[in-house]
């Protein structure tokens, strides 16, 4: 029983020191950085946007980027953003470490009243902003026109689906909500892909859907969309903007950005600005993410980006707490 | 050109040597991330994604969808060897695989396993070959009314695994619901019972959750009574031929495959709803209606074809909304999703149209990769076995170390290694007072779906139950729901009138 319990704790104790232990730096930048790995920190489980952005990212820092050292992206999901947010947090002086911010990270953030807000942390550069689409299954409505008729003829009974709870699409519906004056019902999804069924199946009249979503879709005849919340048309889609329709207020992009732990040094900051733009100019990720993925090109360096996180947490603000989540 | 003719245009795609070769290594990389406990088809999937992206589109995603589909065959090894499911769609395997394997019957367990996963893998291929559009169209139309209507009945079920005593089952399932219950809830975004850790904020993982509850109890038990996972007596059978099937064990297997193969083909297409459900669900269907359905849970041949025909039907099923409709069935299909859209494809409902040989290539290949894996999968049966023959003393601190890894490797955060711990050692204390640990899983995964399914419903109709009846398809599910919960009741009551007629006579 000794010799049991002796190799089993000492198997468990091996064991979880080999998973459980993270290298801690202190080098500050200098002419020889990076010397090892850098992790990237993916708040969300593989397969996911946010995954497949970080995993793209870290390719294109050592294709593209010019960064010597590879970049490894390890996945920190939970609490939607929570957990990914509260271990880069705690990497306070480790000059190795890198996060995705999502724009969904921080209103979840916010509304769940986390620890870490996602203003703690250091901006660094954003990369990409998602695009949303008001899509119906064709045939339900003729026009924008037919369903905000419709949606103002029963309140409360026209239905939005849409993925995540407080999340981007929710934030789109209760945009159209307050500017439109009507009183459409959020029903959330787990997955793009259920909102999609839920659409077509008939389940719910209308669907919060990024343009990758419903391109083929759209082709086939299947689903038709009927406006876009982007400040100019999406290529690809032939449906009017809420802003050229008379609502400039209505436009609504999700950042993708690259953060840092707290009080990172400046020329720190300043490097991985560099590789971003690098990044961000370069061919591979204008037409082999983008442009794929249906997102929109756009880099803010630092400076920038604090100032963006900074307009986007009050109107985050403003909405849910006029809808009662916050 | 008719279905058939162009599923031999597509096997004349996938039988090239290139095309092989990306099968049968994604079949290889399948079985070994399934055996491994706590990584599975998604995880693999999307890791290995971008290594995929230099071949070209019909190769890559023969490959991956090859790493899909043997995922779920070698999910079942760790599970009948070792009571570690390899993945979630591998929880209703252990059930009767591993007290197959403490029997002395590892092999036939694993031939089971393996057979029963080509019977169900092969007809979920064949129903998305012919039937694929249509069961897609069918698949949409069941929304979130309804996929609560098909919950409730399986939840009904429960009554069945409650064990011989009932209160103590009910008890069971009760804290399946209350663990089930943490985290944040669906219907307004609070956080519940999270006592304010980051977390608990996303609920209990199911992973961590099994491999404790199965994984880590069985070491504790090893541990305490200090007895070898298989009698020495009975350590003779370590060839493949001696873990060939008996005829009447085949002739037992068949039909039960078979079933599941169709049940478990329909509920990988449903939204949502992926291997993990669709085992459930064939187990829990062949536990109601199957002929040796006494004796299932206690080691027989018939639970593990069920489970196992299930989540491979299931997984070719979730191809089917994927490849006739752009929309996909199951968390790796969307992985896979991405991969097409990566690769310059457009999934839609014109895939089939517009790039006919990549669609054709891939289901033809789906026939072949099963063909494989079910060859690799036999062939390596007597090497598996062996494992058994491990000494106690070094089976102990390896499965905890896998237990551990496979705990950690799941968002590489040590919180879930800790609820592994504690629901090893809750499910040990559980079971050694006779309190069946099924319920908990079944209640665990099944009532969060429920309470999603209910609520989207009630958010659809504005608070009325009302779409719970004028729905077609919900309607029919509830009632035959109160069908089953009162059947048992009425049949009793029909003989006790007969008996009194009789005994009046």
């Amino acid at each position: 029983m000794k010799k049991i319990l002796a190799s089993f704790l000492c198997i468990a104790i091996i064991s979880s020191a080999f998973v459980g232990c993270q290298s801690q730096s202190t080098a500050s930048p200098s002419a020889d950085y990076p010397k090892k790995e850098i992790e990237l920190t993916c708040p969300y489980s593989p397969g996911g946007g946010s995954d497949i952005f970080a995993r793209t990212f870290a390719e294109a820092c050592t294709k593209v980027g010019g960064v010597p050292k590879n970049v490894m992206v390890v996945n920190k999901a939970g609490g939607s953003g929570a957990v990914g947010n509260a271990y880069v947090y705690g990497k306070k002086g480790d000059d190795y470490s890198l996060v995705t911010m999502v724009g969904g990270q921080m209103m979840t953030a916010m509304v769940n009243k986390s620890d870490v807000q996602a203003d703690m942390l250091t901006p660094i550069a954003c990369m990409a902003l998602d695009e949303f689409t008001l899509a119906i299954n064709t045939g339900r409505y003729e026009s924008l026109d037919a369903f905000i008729a419709a949606a103002k003829e029963k309140p409360g009974q026209i239905t939005v689906a849409g993925s995540g709870m407080a999340s981007d699409k929710q934030l789109c519906t209760e945009l159209m909500n307050q500017y439109l004056g009507l009183e459409l019902k959020y029903v959330s999804f787990d997955s793009g892909g259920e909102v999609l069924s839920a659409m077509i199946g008939g389940h719910v009249d209308a669907g919060i859907c990024g343009p990758s979503e419903i391109v083929s879709q759209i082709e086939a005849g299947q689903v038709t969309c009927l406006a876009t919340f982007s400040p100019e048309r999406l290529s690809g889609i032939e449906a009017p903007t809420f802003k050229e329709l008379g609502y400039p207020d209505m436009v609504f992009q999700m950042f993708r950005s690259i953060a840092g732990p707290p009080d990172m040094p400046p020329e720190l900051v300043a490097y991985w600005e560099e590789v971003c733009k690098k990044i961000s100019e370069s061919e591979e990720w204008q037409k082999g993410y983008c442009e794929k993925n249906g997102l929109t090109n756009k880099y803010l360096n630092s400076q920038d980006l604090k100032k963006y996180w900074e307009t986007e947490l009050e109107r985050y603000k403003e909405i849910w707490t006029s809808v009662g989540l916050m | 050109m008719d279905t058939f003719g162009m599923l031999m245009n597509g096997f004349a795609n996938a039988m090239t040597l290139q095309n092989l070769f990306a099968a049968m290594l994604g079949a290889v990389m399948g079985l070994v991330v399934g055996a491994i406990p706590g990584m599975g088809s998604l995880a693999g999937v999307s890791l290995l994604l971008p290594l995929t992206f230099k071949l070209n589109p019909t190769t890559g995603i023969i490959m991956l969808a090859a790493i899909y589909y043997a995922n779920m065959y070698g999910g079942s090894y760790s599970a009948i060897l070792l009571n570690i499911p390899g993945d979630a769609s591998a929880v209703m395997t252990t059930l009767d695989g591993n007290p197959m394997a403490k029997k002395g019957q590892a092999g036939q367990a694993l031939f089971t396993a393996n057979l029963s996963s080509f019977i169900g893998g092969t007809i979920g291929i064949i129903l998305l070959t012919f039937l694929g559009p249509l069961l897609s169209r069918i698949g949409l139309s069941f929304g979130p009314a309804e996929i609560a209507a098909l919950i409730l009945l399986a939840l009904t079920s429960l009554g069945w695994l409650l064990g011989s005593d009932p209160m103590k089952g009910l008890i069971s399932a009760g804290l399946g619901i209350l663990l089930a219950a943490i985290g944040v809830d669906q219907a307004v975004g609070q956080p519940r019972f999270t006592f304010g850790s980051i977390n608990l904020l996303s609920g209990i993982n199911f992973i961590p959750l099994v491999i404790g509850m199965f994984g880590f109890a069985q070491v504790i038990d090893m541990a305490v009574k200090k007895k070898t996972m298989q009698s020495v007596s009975m350590v003779d059978k370590l060839t493949l031929r001696g873990s060939l099937l008996s005829r009447d064990q085949v002739k037992r297997i068949l039909p039960v495959a078979v079933r599941s193969g169709f049940l478990g083909t329909f509920v990988g297409l449903l939204p949502g709803a992926g291997a993990t459900t669709a085992t459930f669900l064939t187990y829990i269907f062949e536990k109601r209606i199957g002929k040796n359905r006494d004796k299932m849970g206690t080691g027989v041949v018939e639970g593990i074809a069920a489970a196992e025909s299930g989540n491979n039907a299931a997984s070719a099923g979730a191809f089917a909304p994927l490849l006739s409709l752009g929309i996909p069935g199951s968390g790796t299909t969307a992985v896979l999703l991405g991969g097409l859209m990566m690769w310059g494809l457009k999934p839609g409902p014109l895939l089939f149209t517009q790039s006919p040989d990549f669609v054709w290539g891939l289901i033809s290949s789906m026939y072949v990769g099963n063909i494989i894996c079910l060859i690799i999968g036999l062939a390596i049966i007597p090497g598996l076995v062996h494992i058994l023959r491990i000494p106690i003393s070094m089976m102990i601190p390896l499965v905890s170390a896998i237990c551990i890894i496979g705990s950690y490797s799941i968002g590489n955060n040590m919180f879930d290694v800790g609820i592994m711990l504690v629901s090893g050692v809750v499910a040990y204390l559980l079971s050694s007072h006779d309190f069946p640990v099924a319920p908990i899983l079944l209640a665990f995964v099944l009532a969060p779906r429920f309470e999603k399914s209910v609520t989207q419903a009630l958010d659809i109709s504005n608070g009325s139950f009302k779409i719970f009846i004028r729905s077609p398809i919900s309607l029919v599910l509830l009632c035959a729901t109160i069908l089953f919960v009162f059947m048992p009741l009425l049949l009793k009551l029909v003989r006790k009138h007969q008996t009194d007629k009789l005994s009046i006579n």
